[in-house]
């Protein structure tokens, strides 16, 4: 992995087996199962393939090794070791291959798992079954006027024919009614494929969905720990209850994801507006949440490796109340690799900790390759990872170091995540990045005033209000905020669609960046020289 | 420290300079200082590296133009890697190494990324692209191991065999997340919470309400209501089936026609789901035999408790249902 020693240099060395696997993890979700299933046998050959690489690479080092082992050794070239040359590439090719190998075996041992026989041949037969499982998210309401919650489940057994099975998989029960997290439910219903639609499409991975007529039937209560998540979710709501519907709606949604009360209308001002990530539980919550664990501990003055543990322990709890669900997973580890590209102070580490975090979490499940959401966050992260610190460096001559830092964050984020929402939605928001930096004051407070008021509400309402009234005059700026930008002339500009589109908008991003990058080399040499003859004259 | 006397290896020059950027920050060597920074001020380590390597590691430049530097050799002037005036709190009691986040730093998003933007290096001959061999192998390794991780739980995932599911012990009902009120008192609710009465009435030796564990099979109640009567007609009902909270048992004498059957064509003309026979079943306007044999599996299954359950078997759709509705009831 990179090392962790104090090289300045860009660390990229990752980026290639991360896009690599990225690929292999698409052939994965698109490839068709029985394709898929007979993967291992490919493997086997890239295996082959990858070591016959690796041999002759290997070969050609020691030749090197001995040819260099006259006195007269060779300057190092420019890349230092790296040297250049088909051969010298050997390592990133090999773990490129490796890396993709992985993705493909670890798709095919899923796929194959992922929706067990009992569970098809139920959905197959159209009989109704009854299932044991786990709750594994908040319910959500159904679409389009259903009345209907949509609750996933972990299964655990399903009975067909009168027989129990043991089954391991998730199904998304649709029921007049929900079930607490991580309670244990029996229900009886039909298994049948998920609707498709948009986002059945975009969703490769959705899970067979059993409607049920009847509510689940509780037969354990959640775990002591989950109880208390639910909880301080509950605090979310009861905190804001007495909040103009506004506030109201978003206070638990900028808190703990949960946009169930916030307006329609609020919500699609917000979507257009650029500012929907807002409302979702996203790195952003685990960053601000990380930062201010550390420095609070870091003013009391705990050792570092407590402060870390301290700062790791909040992240837990925020993932235990925000629900076990992937997505919010997967957002924990992208905000703890860019609080780790951030604080570590060094530019290097952001690429190689984001490779890192890619290349783990498209191993562990291949199917995010294609969830919309993990492309924003990695969007998103890399936009932040690459570009922030040369847009801070460009602008903090001129308009100071932290109103640059400020202004970079939202806007290298939001440059970041252009590509793919133009590709999603072709609508070029002009206005989203001005609302982002809007909004970023107000992000924090709402998130950590919300969460402490949540957390309060339980043992000490009074308190809990008077904080969550001040989370909910950032909620309302955040609302005021949006609903402006909404209403703003020409908010929604039509892009070109399709994957044209996206594309245009990733080269002309590119370019932008290579501008940037290069321009801030010479920005920064002039800058610096400025600045080390106003100091060495001061 | 001396200059290096022959060009090293990236790797030794790489420590030297690790090396020299603590030793330069911890304690202030007036050499270093004034080469590379006024008085009082002290780099931080990681912007310090290629800093300190041409000021402690390889001299002052002047000795040794061409040194190459282990990660930048186009030596452009260092001063910017020098922080601003706030770093010598990097020196603060508890931070005797200077490494950034020991000291009291503010460490807000922002101030990080101000500050990660003060240690910026130049870019453009700065990339590292390929991995080494042993940074390669280590990360194909852990790939590997986390593959293997997932193929070994995929393949002790359960493949459908078999399973005693224990009958529910407690019958939570909590409202929708959000609401754990209901499930934390209910939690020692205890006794009442694990039982199900039910109503036995029929061929039976003391008909009335009796209690069970909840679980419990009809044979169970049966049984708690003094067992059946010897003229009763124990094929009638499905002995094997577990209880449900409320609900009535009827017990028929043989040759009895069914009471629920019976009811039928009751006066109000709507026919019963649980109670009406295949035949009367189909009755009902689009249900065939095929259809009428499948309501009554669904229902040996487990009685039907509302109307809409109806759904639930395999051929009614919303239409059928709709006009289904007003001509049945439960």
């Amino acid at each position: 992995m990179s090392s962790g020693s104090a090289v300045a240099a860009l660390d990229l060395r990752l980026v290639p087996p991360a896009v690599a696997a990225w690929c292999a993890a698409l052939v994965v979700v698109h490839a068709p199962a029985s394709a898929v299933r007979a993967v291992p046998a490919a493997v086997v050959a890239l295996v082959v393939v990858s070591c016959a690489v690796a041999a002759a690479a290997a070969r050609h080092v020691v030749r090197a090794a001995r040819r260099t082992a006259a006195p007269r050794r060779t300057p190092p070239s420019r890349l230092g070791r790296l040297g250049s040359g088909p051969r010298a590439v050997a390592p990133a090719v090999v773990l490129a291959a490796v890396a993709a190998a992985a993705v493909l075996v670890s798709g095919a041992a899923g796929s194959a798992v992922r929706v067990p026989e009992a569970i098809t041949a139920a959905a197959d037969s159209g009989r109704t079954v009854e299932v044991v499982g786990r709750v594994a998210a908040a319910p959500r309401a159904g679409s389009g006027g259903d009345p209907r919650v949509r609750t996933p489940v972990a299964v655990s057994a399903i009975r067909v024919d009168g027989t129990w099975r043991r089954v391991r998989a998730v199904l998304e029960v649709v029921a007049p009614s929900g079930a607490p997290v991580d309670a244990v439910v029996r229900v009886h219903g039909v298994v049948r494929e998920p609707s498709s639609g948009v986002s059945g499409r975009l969703r490769a991975g959705a899970p067979l969905r059993l409607t049920a007529s009847e509510e689940p039937r509780v037969t354990a209560p959640p775990r002591p720990v989950q109880r208390w998540a639910a909880r301080v979710r509950h605090g979310a709501h009861t905190s804001a209850a007495g909040l103009p519907p506004d506030v109201r709606g978003l206070l638990p949604a900028v808190t703990v994801g949960d946009t169930a009360g916030v307006p329609d209308d609020l919500v699609t001002a917000m979507r257009a507006s650029g500012l929907a990530h807002v409302m979702a539980v996203s790195g952003a919550h685990f960053a601000i949440l990380g930062t201010l664990v550390l420095a609070a501990t870091a003013a009391v003055g705990l050792p570092r490796a407590l402060r870390v543990a301290a700062a790791a322990a909040a992240g837990a709890g925020l993932l235990v109340v925000v629900g076990p669900e992937p997505s919010v997973v997967r957002a924990a580890v992208m905000g703890g690799v860019g609080l780790v590209g951030l604080l570590a102070g060094r530019r290097a580490a952001g690429p190689a900790a984001l490779a890192t975090a890619v290349l783990v979490l498209l191993v562990v499940d291949p199917q995010l390759a294609v969830d919309v959401g993990f492309v924003l966050s990695v969007a998103a992260t890399a936009g932040l990872v690459v570009l922030g610190a040369p847009l801070v460096a460009r602008w903090s001559a001129r308009i100071g170091r932290d109103v640059a830092a400020l202004l970079a964050a939202p806007v290298a984020a939001q440059l970041g995540c252009l590509p793919v929402t133009l590709a999603l939605w072709p609508t070029l928001g002009p206005w989203a990045v001005a609302a982002n930096l809007a909004v970023t004051p107000a992000v924090a407070p709402a998130t950590v005033l919300g969460l402490l008021a949540a957390l309060l509400a339980g043992s000490w309402p009074a308190l809990a209000g008077v904080v969550a009234a001040g989370a909910g005059a950032a909620c309302w700026w955040i609302a005021a905020v949006a609903r402006c930008a909404a209403a703003l002339p020409g908010a929604g500009l039509a892009w070109w669609p399709g994957v044209a589109g996206a594309v245009a908008a990733l080269v002309v991003l590119v370019a932008a960046a290579v501008l940037v990058l290069r321009d801030e080399d010479d920005d920064a040499d002039d800058d610096a020289d400025t600045q080390a003859r106003r100091t060495i004259r001061g | 420290m001396p200059p290096a006397p022959s060009r090293p290896p990236a790797d030794v020059a790489h420590r030297l300079a690790v090396l020299a950027a603590h030793r330069a920050a911890s304690t202030p060597d007036p050499r270093v200082g004034s080469v590379v920074a006024p008085a009082g001020w002290t780099p931080r380590a990681p912007a310090a590296g290629p800093a300190a390597v041409r000021g402690g590691a390889a001299g002052p430049p002047d000795d040794e133009p061409d040194v190459p530097g282990p990660a930048r050799p186009d030596a452009a002037p260092d001063a910017p890697r020098i922080d601003p005036p706030d770093a010598p709190r990097d020196d603060g009691p508890d931070a005797p190494h200077a490494v950034p986040p020991d000291g009291p730093w503010d460490p807000s998003v922002v101030s990080a990324l101000a500050h990660a933007a003060a240690s910026l290096p130049p870019t453009a001959s700065r990339t590292r692209w390929v991995p080494g061999w042993r940074a390669a192998g280590a990360a194909a390794l852990v790939l590997a191991l986390a593959a293997g991780g997932v193929a070994l739980r995929a393949s002790s995932a359960p493949r459908g065999e078999p399973v005693v599911v224990p009958t529910p012990a407690v019958d939570v009902r909590a409202g929708v997340d959000g609401d754990p009120g209901p499930s934390a008192e209910r939690d020692g609710a205890g006794d009442p919470a694990q039982q199900v009465v039910v109503h036995v009435v029929g061929a039976v030796a003391s008909p009335g309400v009796v209690q069970l564990a909840l679980g419990a099979r009809v044979a169970d109640a049966l049984e708690a209501a003094g067992g059946t009567l010897p003229d009763a007609e124990t094929g009638a009902v499905n002995l094997a089936r577990v209880l449900v909270d409320g609900e009535q048992l009827v017990v028929p004498v043989v040759g009895a026609t069914p009471p629920a059957a019976a009811a039928a064509p009751a006066d109000d003309g709507l026919v019963d789901l649980n109670g009406a026979d295949a035949v009367a079943l189909q009755e009902l306007p689009g249900v065939g035999p095929v259809l009428a044999e499948r309501i009554v599996e669904r229902r040996d299954e487990r009685p039907f408790t509302t109307v809409d359950e109806l759904d639930e078997v395999t051929g009614i759709g919303p239409a059928l249902m709709e006009r289904l509705r007003p001509r049945v009831r439960v």
